[in-house]
Parts: C-alpha cells; structure tokens; sequence
C-alpha cells in the first residue's frame, strides 16, 4: 500500500506487572490467550496524501452526484409521485452522509502522542465493571496499574456489586468502589467515582480494553493545552481475527477511527467515545459530568463541553486493545445502544450552541444511524415493482440511469476504499447492511420516547447459532425471494428481470451479513464454558415480539404508500405525471363508460380513429379494463367483416362510410401492444387479423424499388392512389411485424419513408395532408393507375386527384412529425427532424402551405404537438417540453376531441416508452 | 492487510491462532498445495485435447467476411496483398497464413478454418502458461478451462478471420513482458518482440494493449528506480527491443497508410458489412452507450446470443453492483492491475472510438482483452474462498453458464451472427439447373454466392431492376432485409417477379436468410 506502517510493539503490561510481583501473569491463570496482549498493527497514512486523496475524490464526486440528481430531478422523472418522493429524500440523506465523509476526510489531521514536559500529574484511572468476566477485567486492572508517566490510581467501579471484584482489586493494588443504585447505568457510576476521586485529569476506559504502558505518555502532553477537554485515542479491537462478526465489525471501526476519526480532529470536532479517553476534570465539572439520561453519554458529554468552548484533541495512535463484539448478538446490542443514543441525541445537537462546523459533524455521526430507512426503501422498491407494477421514476431508460447512476456510485465506493486504505470491506459493508433494522427500531422508539435501557456490549462470542439477531435481515430476504418469484411467475421480461436482479442484490448482500449468526462457527478466542452463554442470555436484547411487530408495520409503510398512493392517483409506472393527466383527462372527457369515443365537439359522433386512439392510450394507461371496453364497443360496432373498421358511427349505426388506413393500423397496433401488455394471446390474433386485412386491402403495389408496396388512404383509394402521409406509422408496422413476420411489413416501412422523405424535400416542404403517384395531369408520362414511377404528388383533394387544388399541411398532417419522431429508426427520426426548421418558425397553425407559410391565422393543440415531436427528434428536449405545454394550454382553453387526443398521444409517444420502447 | 495481528517476538501469544494457515483448514483448497507441474500440464493437456475437440465439431459455414477472405486467398500472393491494400482494412499477417492454407489444404469449409482452430486451441496452454507466470499454477489451470470453455473463443477459433490469432499473440505477449521483467533472459526480448510484432501485423487495434503493456514496463522502471535498484539493463534491451520492433513493422506504414485513405475515401468502414448483425451492441441513438458495453461484456465472456437474450441478461445489471461492493477490501496486486487494465482499458478505447465510428465498438475488435477477462474470472475465482468447496462451486456454476453459452450460440437459430448462408446456398446449388439464375441480395453476399454456389448464374439485385433470364428458373436469396435500403431492393425484385410471366413456387425461410423460387 501507499501508506506507510505503523506497526507498534507492545509488550504485555499485564504479564511484565505480575513477573514483577512474582504471581502469575492474568492472561496464563485465565487458561486462555488474550489478543489484547498482542502486537497493535495499525496502518497509517501519510496525513497530506490522505488529504489530497480525499480532497481529490471530493472533487470527483461531487460533479458525479450532481450529474445524477440533476438527472433525477428533472420533472418528468416523476413516476409515482410518493415513491418518488420517498426516493429523493433518500438519496438527498445519502448524499448529505457522503458529502459529510469527503468533506471530513478531506480534512484529516494526523496527531501523534505527546509526552508531559512537565512533573508527572495525579490521574485518577476509573474502569467501570457490571457482570463481566474476571477474566475480561483483570488484563485490563493489571495493565492500567502499570501505566507509566503519572501518578496513577486506578478506580475499580463495580456495579454489579461481586466479591471476586474487590478481590481483584485488591490484588493489583487498585481503589474498589461499588454503589447502593444503579442509577444513571455506566455514566452514574463514572459520576459516582468521581465524586470520590480527585486528582485533575481522568482517564475512562471500558474494562475490556487494555491500556498500553504508555498510554499516558502518549496522551497527557496534549492536555498541556489548557483549552483542550479531552484526549481521545482509538478504539481498537485486537480479537478482530477471532470471528466474521468482529473482522467486519472491526473494518467499521477501522473507518470511523481512522479518516472520519482524523477529519473530525482537523475540524475540531472529534466526540468522545466512552473508552480510551483522558478528561481534563475542570472540564467535566464545568460540563456536570457525564449526562446520565442518555445511551450515549459519552456522545451528548461532547457536546456539552464543546458548547461551553473546550476542545476536544484525538490521537491516531493505538494505545488501548480492546475486544470487539464476537457475535451477531454482541453486535446487535452494540449498534441499538448506539443508534438509540445518537438519534436520541438529535435534538440537543440542533439545539446547541456548537460552532456550524461542529454541529453539522455531530449530525452527520447522529443522523448516520438514519441510513437504514433509505436501505429499507431501496429493498421495498423492487418489492413494490414487482407485486403492484409501480415505481418511482417514469420516461427513462437503464442506460440512461446507468450513464447517470453509474459514475456516481462507482465514484462514492471508490472514495470510502480509497479513504479506507483498503480497510473497509464487503463484509463491513454487508454487516452494516444487515443492521437496517437497528436504525429503524432505534428511530421509532427515539421519536416515540421509548424507555431504553443501558446494554453492557457483551464480551464473548456465543458457541449456538443465532438466527433470532438476524431475524429482520432474514425475512426481508424471505420477502424479497418471494415478490422476486412472484414476479417471475408472472412474466420474463427486462423490467421484471431487472426487478429480480435487484431483489437478488439485496437479498445477497444481507445473507452475506447474516451468515455469521447462522452458521456455526467457534470464536477461536476467549471461548468460554458451556454454562456461559445460558447465564448471560438474559442480558441480550432479543428483539422482541413488538419490536418485530413495529418493525413490520415499518417494513410495510413503503408497500403501503406506494400502494395507497398509485391506487389513488392510478399511475402506471410506464408514463410519467404530464402524460398520465393528458390520457387520463381524454379519457375522462370523451370516453364513455360502454367504451365509445364521442366526438363531443363534431355532434357526438364516433370514428374508427377515436376508437383506434382510446386502445391506443389505454394500453398506455396499462388499464385492461378500459381497453376492454373501448375494444368491445369497436368490435361490436365498427368492425367489418372484411376484419377492417367502418369510418364512422352515429345515431346507433355505422354510417356507410368506407375504413380509413389509419384507425385500422393503430386499432391493430394497440391490439398487438395489449396482447403482450396484458398476456392475452386473443388480442395479438384480433391485431394481426386487421392488420392482414391492412395488408390485403389498404396498400397498393408501387413500381420501383423504393415503393415496392405502399399504404394508401383506404380500400377506396387504390387508383388512383391516394395516399395519406400522416397514417404512414413506422411503430405500428415494426410492432405488428414483430407479431405477424411478413416481408410487406418492411416493404411498407421503405416505402412510407421514401415518400415522407420525397414530399418534404429533406425540410424543404411540409408535408402535404394528402399526396398521390404520379405527375401532374397532362405530364408526359402520366397514369391514372399507380402512376409514374418514383413520382409522388401532393394534392388538394383526396376525392379528385386530378383537379387543380392547392395542397396544404394542416393539423392532421402534423402526425407526420409526431409518427415518425417516433420511430426507433434514425433514419425515420431525421425526416421528422427536417421539419423543425419549418414548424420553429410560426409553430402550432391551422394550416401551413407547403414552403412553410402559416395558411391560417389560428392555431391547434395537434399542430403544436407536430412541432413539438420535430424539436423532439431535432434534439430540442426543451423546445419539444414547451411545445407541447403550449399544446396543452390550447386544448384546455379551446378543447377538442382531437386535440385533447393528441395532446396525450404526443406526450406517451414522445416522452415515455409506455407503448414499447425502441429496444423491447 | 490492516487488520492482520502478527505474532509477537518470544512472547505467549501467536495470533495464528485465529487465522490458521489456510493448508491446516479441514477441506482448503490448495492455495497452498501447490500443483506439481506434470499434474498441470496433464489437466491443462487434456483441456486442450477437449477444447479441439469443441472447435472441430461445432464448425460453422462460411460468413460473409470469411468469404471475402477466402476470395482473397485465392487471388496471387502479389494479388492478395494488392487487394488487401486497395480495399481491406486490416494487416497481412493473418491472410498470409490463409493463403498458404489454401495452397496446401484447399478451401473447404473445415480446411479454410484450420489455422484459427489450431491458434483457439493453443491459446488454452498459452493461457496457462501466462496464469502461471502472473499468480500462480492453479489460476493457470482454472484460467485454461475457462479458455477451452469459453464460447466467444470458441466462436472465434471457427471463424476464417484474424481474430484467433489476435487472441493468442495477445496472450503470449503478456507472458513475454512477465518473463523479461522477472527474468530477464535475451530469449524473453525476442520473444516479446516478435510477438508484438505478429500482434501489429495480426491487427491494428492490438496497439491499445501494446502501449498498455509500454505504461507498465515505464512504471516498473520507475518503481526500480525509486527503489535504487538497477534499471539500466532492463532499459537497454527495452530500447534495442523497441528499435527492432520499429524496423519490422516499418513497411506496414505505408500499407496501413494507404488502406485508411481508402477506408475515409470509400466511408467503408471496418467490418461494416457484418455489422447490420450487431443490434444490441449499439444504442438506438447510434452512439455506444451503457447497454451495449454491457452486451459487449456479456459477449465476451458467454459468447452470441439472440437480441431477446441479450436484453434479459442486460437487465440483471444490478448483480454488477454487487461485483464492485465485493471488491472492497480486496487486495491489488500490479499483475492484477496490469492484467485489468489489459481487459479494461481496449473496449473503453473502442467505446470511445465508437462515437466516431459506432461499428468499430464490438467485441471481436477488442478480442484480445477476452483471454485477459478469463484469467481474471480464474483469479477472482480461486482467491474467492480459502476453501474448496465455495471455490469447486464458483467454478462448476461459471463452466456451466460457459456451456450453456456455448449451446445457445451454436445451435439457437435465434443467435443474430448465424447466417446459415451454407444451407440456403446448399439447396440452392442442389436443385439448380442450368439456365437457372440466382438472384442475390446485398451485394455484399457475392463471396459468399460465389463458394457455395459456384457455376450458377447469379446476379445482384441492387440499384438497377435485374435482367430477369428468358428461360429456366430463378432463385432470389435475401438476408440484412431489416435494412430498409435491402428491403426496399428486394421488394423491388418481387415486384418484377411477380409482374412477370414468373410464379413464386416455393419459400424458405431459415431464420435470417430468405429464399423464394420463381418459375
């Protein structure tokens, strides 16, 4: 590694104590061989390489975490709205968490020990005892006694009131103190003793960690500061090797006391961490001691002293070994007495007068224990997706949210590696995973005042599984495999797989946390007897049934917002919020319950294209139910023998009025997209009939290569041919290809684009609203059949091709644009944008003439959506945005039924893939 | 690392304790046992055997790009290496080897691949060899199984193309820059010369890996320097190598000079004709994105398969993220590093290069880095646990997945790269007569008409309407019909057809490939 190493030795105090006293070294009577007596091996860095290793993954990262939240933030993001909220927020915490860590490690200080320079000081040495092992303390009494550099008495404080403890005190020489109560747990005893001490700086070590020899030498030149109140040093957990739990628990140790531990010194605002610590008394007086209400007290202690204008120094240097938890159920007290603590401390630190700097550091450690809400959520996500079909972000793509996503996680994880040293690890992170839970639990009973009481971390490793400590972790993964299963039964496709993938990261990543406390395996050290853990098991804090009960009602909140949320506002997850109101609204305003789509604004009629549309938007709206209705009102009342749709229906019959190419292509568009949105094969073989019924009656063979087969307007419009640009869909034939393979189907799309592409000059025409094949009547060479070959004529009059009528573009032409935009293939796509340097120019009119001159002084919702879908394929997101806000204004304050039906049609085409992307 | 306690002197304590030697574990594997040499050669001797064995039985036809190559075989050497120069993009070497093929072997289907079978299969020692040198015998071993099982070196060991080739040189250059930096010997120099040479002179793209290799030569130098140990050796040859090099591909220059400037002229660009098969690979928006990095990895290692396919395995990259979490903590070697940057660094080159030209980024471009992707699943694979059974398991799943790769790229008829011209062509050349025509479509299928259908009248249906024969029948074979200049062609030969005194009297349609009989 770059860094350089620190590696100190450490001679055992304890066993050089009882060699000088002649008696047995503690470690050898105990039967066992304690790690805390071992050699320290603790990597430190270079402090300016840290830093400009920080500083520069700051600057990294920060544009990186920019780039995707500015991305997710855009509006049409929105899919569901409350999920989506849910999501903001939760990456908002984490990048306030991951700004915090650049920030604070981009500040690192590196502070080696400083000796007295002056007479050795009295220092009072109080080691605070409840029920642990003899054999647990007395490396710790024996080691204290020992330390050099001060006039040491070592305080031995026993709450748990046993004789084997004044013995042992006695026999190193220390002061025995026990108390009548227990009140205020470890912060009333330390209180306790030191009202009885008095010498004027206190060291506080937890009875499992030994002190070096030297650890006042190391530490009590920094108090010669007179401002400073206390000295930390690192926690250090020598048994780190000795079980899964204690190796990852000690890579997060390794983290907090190394860059977080540095940076907060560089700022100023290192906390106290309840052991390894040397307290100036003058200062704790000041403070009133150690704060007795709370979990935390070495935690709400540092703030107080800071308040009151003190400092606070931490060393990197080891001087303490101590012993980390060995099982799950060690690490879970742990972490709920910690969570509890920093959450509840929440308050006091936005209440205190700390300097910004230090405030915002207590909050970052406090708010820390949040973190499990927002893993909570990213688990609830998939879950939701894959049983209700909803989810928080609409109109993207995974590459899109790769290209954004990517950079910034892969740059976040690079920074804590980097930061690490290499330190933290994957079992760390799984560990701290799988302590969800904690920080919920640890939330709920923060907020709701819940008494907590005050956990001694046990000391030894457990010889049974322990599946009850990882029960919360287990059943999310049960629920987890069972929505992944769910979804699975129900179909294959990319979104869903996707899901499952999801759910399978998760699931992994909590049973590599877990498997400790399910797998057996003996901790190699300090292995106590049998009977051990029997008697301690009353001191572990089993979650219990209500704990799993809230956390249930916890675990469902997500489900149930998300739930609550889509049935009440009926989002798919396809289309995002502009587009749901523009198809909800048309389908509100001119659908009826019975499934016809009435004209309201031309006399309450019905046309095939109405019906075509409302399957159209409803298999948008992934709403089978509508679909149904709308497809059973067409079927009953339009639909021909020849399996193609009469025009029109009014006063309860279809009027006699030949079918239009369009509504059939879109009617068998939207039927094909239901078969597969919806599972039902019935609705692919109705689509493909019509379309077969297109194929044979609605298109005409052409006489070149590029028009070897071409769309016409109708049954009717076979010779001459006319033909209707705006009804050519490159998406309806690449979807009903993909349903019916036949070659015609790609015959169509070459031909459609030959002619768009003939009639619009590459942008230097609009196109016309109706074209024919062939020259102008009296032109050499002229046809009344399919006409001269690669001839193509705009005309005036669909009902008399030949008559001299100037053709003009008009709000139906403006489908063109919007079909083709469309399109998956670039080649359509650039048509559709060779119209935006014509519609910029006066977008939204009624009418055009063919060079672009606005024919009409009003204007129309669809014309502006045309415009809107040529910005669009242009690479004008923004102009193509307010186009069709603008078409939206229009149609609200002038509404038509065909307006309001493009406005929505233009909206789902355009800016969302809820009628199939380009790559399903 | 960091959290490693270390027994200390004399004393009572021995932290080995906690983390006994991995060889004392009941059921380790042999992290610490190591291999003997003639154990790994019999495994790695047998999976070469096996992996021939692979290549020989699951021989394609001939591929579009294939039949050029083979045409341009048969040309005179002058001939070839002028046609080369004047209308291909890419160096001798490989086409030299195919020529003289042709001359011994003749060009039928298994004798024009039998060179890139015999480079595939020696890429699985060679493998070894490179995984032995770098960690250590047992990465070798497992990096040589992967190597035999790996369905796109599979794939590419039956395709009449240079990229076989690029794969093996790739390899052993590798081997030969670890053997001069630990070992020094002139042998070593020339071999690392020669083989940069072949990998100039098999590809252009085999610069990347080239100058990735010079980056870590340099920082081996300074590395020694910084350390104060003696460089001045290690510099010299590396300079005389260079010189060397420099001389040899001097006349590839101009070569190479020429086939850009007619490349930009003729806006061919490289590989373009086969390109129309690589879907996935490119985004909608015709620039490479995300999605089709990730195609490309997934083809790199689990080979060809449908678009459809391609999509579902694309949407499980969420497990990807668990790829990187996993990483933390992991220690780096440089040879780790070095091998990384190997597999890494060419896709992103091309992926970059691909905005220019999209059709330049695809896998058989970066080839070279797929043997380097399979040592490092060997490498991640046996550092994975200091077990045996976690490791067998990884390994037993990763060759399954390997298999299941290699049924679905050869056999699915859904795979986007089979074109099964040999059949189409097969019953072509089967039932025609003579007076018959074959009408073909894109031109670009000319090769291909040409060694499957020799001695039939064919012609191409392009720009102009064809010449439809007064006699016999006419066979009109389409493929690429997703594009619509293609399609539009076609349709357009359909047309006359069928508006000519000629009656469709039989379709096939074998997946990608049409064919009608007109009588």
């Amino acid at each position: 590694m770059s860094v350089g190493e620190r590696v100190r030795d450490q001679t055992t105090p304890a066993s050089a104590t009882a060699t000088a006293r002649g008696t047995k070294a503690p470690s050898e009577s105990a039967g066992q061989i304690d790690p805390r007596l071992g050699r320290v091996h603790w990597p430190l860095p270079s402090m300016h390489t840290a830093r400009r290793r920080s500083l520069l993954m700051a600057l990294i990262c920060l544009p990186l975490a920019a780039w995707y939240l500015s991305w997710l933030l855009e509006g049409k993001r929105i899919g569901n709205p409350v999920l989506f909220g849910l999501l903001v927020a939760a990456e908002a915490f984490n990048l306030f968490q991951a700004i915090g860590f650049w920030w604070t490690c981009s500040r690192q200080r590196l502070r080696g020990g400083r000796p007295l320079t002056g007479e050795p000081q009295a220092v009072d040495v109080l080691i605070p005892v409840y029920d642990e092992p003899v054999e647990i303390v007395e490396p710790t009494l024996a080691a204290a006694c020992a330390m050099r550099g001060a006039e040491v008495t070592v305080w031995l404080l026993d709450d748990g009131g046993r004789p084997e403890m004044a013995v042992l005190a006695g026999r190193y020489g220390a002061e025995y103190l026990r108390r009548r109560t227990r009140i205020g747990a470890k912060a009333g005893n330390l209180n306790h003793a030191l009202g009885k001490s008095s010498a004027p700086f206190v060291v506080v070590l937890d009875c499992d960690h030994v002190p070096h020899a030297d650890f006042l030498e190391r530490t009590l030149g920094h108090l010669e500061d007179s401002e400073v109140a206390f000295v930390q040093t690192p926690q250090y957990y020598a048994n780190a090797a000795g079980s899964p739990i204690c190796t990852a628990a000690a890579a997060q140790q390794n983290l907090f006391f190394g860059p977080i531990a540095r940076g907060k010194d560089g700022l100023g605002a290192m906390i106290c961490c309840g052991t390894n610590v040397v307290f100036r008394r003058e200062a704790l007086d000041q403070a009133g001691r150690f704060p007795e209400g709370s979990l935390t007290e070495d935690f709400l202690l540092s703030v107080r002293l800071q308040e009151r204008g003190w400092k606070s120094t931490y060393i990197s240097e080891v001087v303490a070994s101590g012993l980390g938890p060995e099982d799950m159920a060690s690490y879970v007290s742990q972490q709920q007495r910690w969570a509890r603590g920093c959450l509840s401390a929440i308050p006091a630190v936005l209440r205190s007068r700390l300097p910004w700097r230090a405030r915002i550091q207590y909050l970052l450690s406090a708010t820390y224990f949040l973190s499990g809400w927002t893993l909570l959520l990213y688990m609830s996500l998939p879950v939701i997706r894959l049983l209700f079909g909803v989810q928080p972000l609409a109109s993207i793509t995974a590459n899109q949210f790769l290209i954004h996503f990517t950079p910034y996680y892969l740059g976040a994880l690079a920074a804590v590696a980097l930061a690490g040293s290499g330190t933290y690890t994957f079992s760390a992170f799984a560990l701290s995973a799988c302590s969800f839970w904690i920080h919920v639990q640890a939330t709920i009973g923060a907020v709701f005042r819940r008494a907590a009481r005050f956990v001694v971390t046990p000391k030894h490793g457990e010889l049974r599984r322990q599946p009850k400590a990882v029960a919360p972790p287990l059943a999310a993964v049960a629920v987890l495999a069972a929505a992944a299963a769910y979804g699975l039964a129900r179909g294959h496709g990319p979104a869903t797989l996707n899901n499952v993938a999801f759910a399978a990261l998760h699931s992994t990543i909590l049973l590599i946390g877990a498997a400790p406390a399910i797998r057996l395996r003996r901790s190699a050290l300090l292995a106590p007897d049998a009977a051990a853990p029997t008697a301690r098991r009353r001191h572990r804090p089993w979650p219990k049934p209500v704990w799993l009960a809230a956390l249930g009602v916890v675990l469902l909140i997500p489900v149930l917002l998300g739930t609550v949320g889509t049935r009440a506002l009926q989002i798919p997850a396809s289309l995002n919020q502009r587009a749901y109101r523009s198809v909800s609204s048309f389908l509100k305003e001119y659908v009826s319950r019975d499934g016809r789509v009435i004209r309201r604004d031309q006399g309450g009629d019905t046309v095939s294209e109405s019906q075509a549309y409302g399957m159209l938007l409803t298999v948008a709206m992934d709403n089978r139910a509508r679909f149904d209705s709308i497809w059973g009102w067409t079927r009953a009342h339009l639909l021909e023998p020849n399996r193609l749709l009469a025009t029109r229906w009014a006063d309860g019959r279809a009027v006699s009025s030949p079918p239009a190419a369009d509504a059939d292509l879109d009617a068998a568009q939207a039927l094909v997209l239901a078969g597969e949105r919806f599972g039902r094969s019935s609705y692919r073989d109705q689509g493909v009939a019509i379309a077969r019924a297109v194929l044979a009656n609605e298109t005409v063979r052409g006489d070149t290569r590029n028009t070897a087969l071409i769309l016409v307007a109708g049954p009717w419009a076979h010779s001459p041919a006319v033909l209707n640009p705006s009804y050519f869909s490159p998406r309806a034939y690449a979807d009903l290809a993909r349903a019916d393979p036949d070659l015609r189907w790609r015959l169509l799309v070459s031909s459609s684009h030959a002619i768009v592409g003939r009639l619009i000059a590459h942008g230097g025409a609009l196109p016309a609203n109706w074209a024919t094949l062939g020259a102008a009547p009296g032109t050499p060479g002229a046809t009344t059949t399919t006409g001269t070959p690669g001839t193509v004529r705009p005309i005036g009059n669909p009902a008399d091709p030949a008559a001299v009528t100037q053709p003009t573009s008009s709000f139906d032409a403006a489908r063109v644009a919007v079909r083709y935009a469309a399109s998956c293939n670039r080649g359509d796509r650039r048509l559709a944008a060779d119209l935006w340097p014509m519609y910029r120019r006066n977008p939204g009119r009624d009418a055009y003439a063919l060079d672009g001159a606005p024919a009409s002084p009003d204007v129309h919702a669809a014309s502006f959506v045309g415009a809107a879908a040529a910005a669009h394929a242009a690479g004008h997101r923004a102009a193509a945005n307010r186009l069709l806000n603008r078409a939206q204004a229009q149609n609200d304050a002038h509404p038509s039924y065909y307006g309001a039906a493009w406005v929505a049609l233009g909206r789902v085409m355009l800016t969302t893939a809820a009628l199939g992307s380009c790559t399903s | 690392m960091a959290t490693d306690a270390t027994p200390v002197t004399g004393g009572t304590y021995v932290d080995r304790r906690h983390r006994p030697p991995v060889a004392s574990i009941p059921g380790a594997s042999a992290l610490t046992r190591a291999w003997s040499p003639s154990r790994a050669w019999i495994v790695v001797g047998s999976v070469a055997l096996l992996g021939i064995v692979l290549r020989l039985l699951l021989v394609r036809g001939i591929w579009v790009d294939e039949a050029i190559s083979i045409h341009q075989a048969h040309m005179s050497l002058s001939g070839m290496l002028h046609n080369l120069r004047a209308t291909d993009n890419h160096p001798p070497l490989y086409f030299l080897i195919l020529w003289g093929t042709v001359r011994v072997l003749g060009s039928g289907d298994l004798a024009v691949h039998i060179p890139t079978i015999i480079a595939g299969t020696l890429l699985i020692p060679a493998v070894y060899v490179t995984g032995q040198e770098l960690f250590d015998r047992r990465t070798g071993v497992l990096a040589a199984v992967f190597t035999a099982f790996g369905p796109l070196l599979i794939w590419y060991s039956q395709e009449a193309r240079p990229y076989a080739f690029l794969m093996l040189f790739a390899t052993l250059a590798l081997w030969a820059q670890m053997k001069v930096l630990r070992d020094g010997r002139l042998r070593y120099w020339v071999a690392y010369g020669a083989l940069t040479i072949a990998l100039i002179y098999t590809h252009y793209f085999s610069v990347i890996p080239i100058a990735i290799q010079q980056v870590a030569f340099a920082a081996v130098i300074w590395h020694r320097s910084k350390r104060g140990e003696p460089v001045k050796q290690l510099v010299t040859h590396y300079w005389v190598t260079w010189i060397a090099i420099a001389v040899a591909i001097a006349p590839l220059a101009a070569y190479a000079h020429q086939q850009f400037a007619n490349d930009v002229l003729t806006g061919q660009g490289t590989g373009a004709p086969s390109a129309g098969a690589t879907s996935t690979g490119v985004s909608q928006t015709g620039h490479p994105d995300i999605y089709a990095l990730l195609a490309n990895f997934v083809w790199a290692l689990w080979g060809y398969h449908a678009n459809s396919t391609m999509l579902a395995i694309g949407a499980l990259w969420p497990l990807l993220m668990l790829l990187a979490l996993a990483l933390l903590g992991r220690g780096r070697s440089p040879e780790s590093m070095l091998v990384l940057a190997l597999a890494v660094v060419p896709p992103l080159v091309l992926m970059a290069i691909g905005f220019k030209d999209r059709f330049l980024f695809e896998v058989r471009y970066f080839s070279g880095a797929v043997p380097m992707l399979m040592l490092l699943a060997a490498r991640t694979v046996v550092t994975s646990s200091a077990r045996r059974l976690p490791v067998a398991l990884v390994t037993v799943a990763l060759l399954a997945s390997f298999v299941a790769g290699i049924g679905d790229e050869q056999l699915a008829k859904s795979n986007p790269r089979d074109y099964d011209f040999r059949a189409a062509l097969q019953t072509v050349h089967r039932n025609a007569r003579s007076g018959d025509t074959l009408l073909y479509a894109p031109v670009y299928l000319n090769d291909v008409v040409a060694y499957y259908a020799p001695g039939i009248h064919s012609e191409i249906v392009g720009s102009h309407t064809p010449t439809l024969p007064k006699h016999g029948r006419v066979f009109l074979l389409a493929s690429f019909l997703d594009q619509p200049g293609i399609a539009s062609d076609v349709g357009g030969a359909r047309y006359a057809l069928q508006h000519s005194r000629m009656h469709l009297v039989h379709t096939d349609h074998l997946e990608k490939i049409y064919l009608w009989e007109y009588r």
